[in-house]
């Protein structure tokens, strides 16, 4: 189990009670991983578990007996959940406040052209309920809600890195993530959350020094995984918000 | 003793050329004029059956030129209902070469479209697509920008493309006799309302068919004098006719002119072919095999044997093109695959 950064304490709600936030996703969990170990682990009173798996695997979470686990037979998916969370073999909702699902959601950074003007209010709508209609994170979290009425947030792919061509304020993005809490998640008692702002570049991108092995051999970096640092922000980001919201 | 017919090809008898030959057999109907390379952008445009046309040319690895790309990540079956992806761009069904101008002129002139709009429980109609936003517009701001956007999308589809395919399919039309202007379907089928006063049907002969479609050819050339034009006309029959005639006979009096005329065309101008489409399903040799049991609708069987005549026909006289298609980024919409067809025509079925 690891514990959230220091950093997060005045984000900290009126009860000073400890949160234990469940984290679930595939290989983009590894930066919030990161993220909160390069913070610290001054803060008693967050506790986090992660249940990370590949992304194939990850969606054969199901929903039984008012938990998510893997199904009879499925020693891998066991396996890769039980080395993230330390030996646990399934996520029991009783035994956390709050959830973030995070990835299972490639191509969000095609998205926001969606919010030009050349597209009509309805033509948008459809777009955005049809991409998330059949992005496994949208799947996935409805299994949680499914099962428990803690509050279940998820997040995206980060924007696809990229340096600094054609930078603008990423207000579509905001109307997106907007767009997309209103049509798809809020309906269903999950809130989809943005990546931090100041990660963003171009309006759509990651700012590219956030991309894993950045600076360092540019045949190795990976423009669609983000870094400690990127880990870091996003997760002190939502916990601004959610632990707010408890 | 010697006369013209001894050097003739045998595809000029018919004994030789069809009646000695299994349908699927005859081959050699079209001697194109253009070859069409995979690199070579198409933009295709007309009545329903020029729907299938750009899924065939994907299909082969051809480039279908989509100038206005559907928003990301909308279902297939989504782009076809908000009208993406049926034509090359948004302008839904272009039945007569009279509405084909009609769009040239916007093409050329996109400040001087006309302002009629139709409403129907608070949502906004363009009475010149009226089912190209399956409930309509949130306001008329947004109908007229949509608009202006498929006016800027069929502008590039003809200034970027290499080749303009254009399927004529009515005769039949209905105009507003105060303003001048064609509407693509009757009012108050699809949506607005029909005023006996104003609307007009009008039902083109020859020369109105071929000086519209002259116009046409002649703004497309304006706003790109490179492209080449391919047309053909659609083998599907009426599914209603205004004039007086039965159905069936306004359906031959009507195609029987598109085929006049674009034969015509194709013989005067060495920038315009003519693809017979038509002739492949209606031929009686193939004994109306193409159609559905409603004899009206044609068969994918039948469109993929006509797209297969389009395109052994290019690889027999022009070789199979070498070296495969330059590879796009995948996000490109003209690489993106699609198929099936949407028809504003149909409306009128409902109220036959």
């Amino acid at each position: 189990m690891m514990t959230a950064p220091s950093a997060t304490k005045k984000f900290w709600g009126p009860s000073d009670k400890m949160k234990r936030l469940c984290i679930i996703g595939n290989s983009h969990t590894v930066a919030l991983k990161r993220g909160s170990v390069k913070a610290g682990t001054g803060n008693p009173r967050l506790e986090i578990t992660f249940f990370s798996a590949s992304q194939g695997q990850t969606l054969k979470l199901e929903a039984v007996n008012n938990t998510l686990r893997p199904l009879p037979g499925n020693a891998k998916l066991l396996r890769e959940i039980g080395k993230s969370s330390n030996g646990l073999t399934k996520i029991d909702p009783e035994q956390y406040d709050l959830f973030l699902v995070m990835g299972l959601s490639k191509d969000v950074t095609k998205m926001v052209g969606v919010m030009r003007d050349a597209y009509s209010g309805a033509a948008r709508a459809q777009a955005i309920r049809d991409f998330w209609e059949q992005a496994p994170l949208t799947v996935l979290a409805r299994r949680l809600v499914s099962i428990t009425s803690k509050p279940v947030y998820v997040g995206h792919n980060p924007l696809v890195a990229s340096k600094k061509l054609n930078d603008q304020a990423p207000e579509n993005y905001v109307r997106f993530i907007a767009l997309s809490n209103e049509l798809v998640f809020n309906p269903d008692r999950i809130t989809l959350l943005a990546q931090p702002l100041e990660t963003i570049v171009n309006g759509k991108n990651t700012r590219v020094r956030f991309a894993r092995g950045y600076g360092q051999n540019n045949k190795k970096m990976d423009g669609k995984h983000m870094d400690d640092a990127f880990g870091k922000l996003w997760l002190e980001s939502m916990l601004k918000t959610a632990l707010a919201d408890l | 003793m010697k006369h013209p017919y001894m050097s003739l090809p045998a595809c000029s008898f018919w004994k030789s050329s069809v009646a000695s030959l299994k349908p699927a057999k005859i081959n050699g109907l079209w001697d194109p004029k253009f070859q069409i390379l995979p690199d070579d952008r198409v933009s295709t445009y007309g009545s329903c059956f020029a729907q299938h046309i750009g899924n065939a040319l994907i299909k082969r690895g051809y480039t279908w030129f989509r100038s206005e790309p559907a928003p990301f990540g909308m279902t297939k079956e989504n782009k076809k209902k908000f009208g993406y992806n049926l034509f090359s761009s948004r302008t839904t069904n272009i039945y007569t070469p009279s509405l084909l101008n009609q769009w040239a002129g916007w093409a050329m002139d996109p400040d001087h479209t006309p302002d009629e709009v139709w409403q129907k429980n608070g949502r906004f109609f363009d009475p010149f697509r009226p089912r190209v936003e399956p409930d309509g517009f949130a306001s008329l701001a947004e109908m007229r920008s949509a608009r202006d956007t498929t006016i800027r999308a069929f502008h590039k589809s003809i200034s970027k493309a290499r080749f303009f395919v254009f399927t004529l399919g009515l005769t039949e039309r209905w105009v507003n006799s105060a303003e001048y202007y064609e509407y693509s379907i009757c009012p108050g089928t699809a949506a607005g309302s029909f005023d006996p006063a104003i609307h007009r049907f009008d039902n083109m002969d020859y020369a109105s068919v071929s000086e519209s479609l002259k116009s046409a050819l002649t703004r497309l050339r304006r706003i790109n004098p490179e492209i080449k034009i391919i047309l053909t006309v659609s083998p599907v029959p009426l599914i209603a006719t205004a004039s007086d005639a039965h159905v069936l006979v306004a359906t031959m009096h009507s195609k029987s002119i598109l085929r006049a005329v674009a034969g015509q065309f194709a013989l005067e101008y060495d920038d315009v072919d003519y693809f017979p489409s038509y002739e492949i399903i209606n031929s009686p040799v193939f004994k109306g095999r193409f159609f559905e049991s409603d004899q009206r609708s044609v068969t994918s069987k039948g469109v993929e044997f006509v797209m297969s005549s389009f395109f052994a026909r290019q690889n027999d006289k022009f070789g199979k093109p070498s070296g495969k298609k330059s590879r796009k980024k995948p996000n490109d919409p003209s690489v993106r695959d699609d198929d099936g067809t949407v028809c504003d025509e149909e409306i009128l079925g409902a109220f036959g």
